[in-house]
């Protein structure tokens, strides 16, 4: 139990409020607390990473840093009229 | 406690602080614009903090620059997010995101 892995169970209990505006409220308000916790999630992967001292999971945050950007566009152009 | 652990909590307590605004702000602010405002705290000051502190413990090895890449990706696409996020929300609202005749001001 080290340093990194207190601020990533603090990051996680921080999903907790953008968990509650996803289930309630209007639709891009849904949307834009599922951004943010996929911002959160970011950070908790890579803080993990660095408290296990693997790099290669560091990855995983890269590719969740990219992917989050292109679905999240997605999602946004099909909100805008069609759904 | 040497100086390298305040310093790396210090750089960690910083993001924390970014992360649990964002948090706050998205859970207590009233519609869809005001949220917005949210989504930056954690995209930029939390981002630009872990990186330094991942920098700080690992120098500039693979970890560390892949810490400041993942830093530049999130500081350039939430701008982006929010733009294209208040203009979906206008949309929804409106039809269409140009000034409507009735907002023009005279």
């Amino acid at each position: 139990m080290n340093v990194w892995f207190v601020f990533s169970i603090l990051l996680l209990l921080c999903l907790i409020p953008c968990g509650l505006v996803s289930l309630r409220g209007a639709v891009m308000e849904r949307m834009l607390a599922l951004q943010t916790a996929q911002i959160i999630m970011v950070f908790t992967i890579l803080l993990t990473a660095e408290g296990l001292h693997r790099t290669i999971y560091q990855d995983v945050a890269l590719t969740l840093a990219i992917m989050s950007f292109v679905s999240s566009l997605a999602f946004i152009r099909f909100l805008e009229r069609w759904l | 406690m040497s100086s390298y652990t305040v310093v790396l909590v210090i750089l960690l307590s910083l993001g924390s602080l970014g992360v649990v605004i964002s948090c706050l702000g998205i859970l207590i602010m009233p519609g869809a614009y005001s949220r917005l405002h949210y989504l930056s705290p954690a995209a930029t000051l939390g981002t630009i903090a872990f990186a330094a502190a991942i920098l700080w413990t690992e120098g500039f090895s693979a970890s560390g620059i892949k810490a400041l890449l993942i830093a530049a990706i999130l500081v350039s696409t939430s701008p982006v997010l929010t733009h294209a996020i208040a203009r979906a929300v206008r949309i929804r609202e409106f039809g269409q995101w140009k000034v409507l005749p009735s907002e023009k001001e005279e």
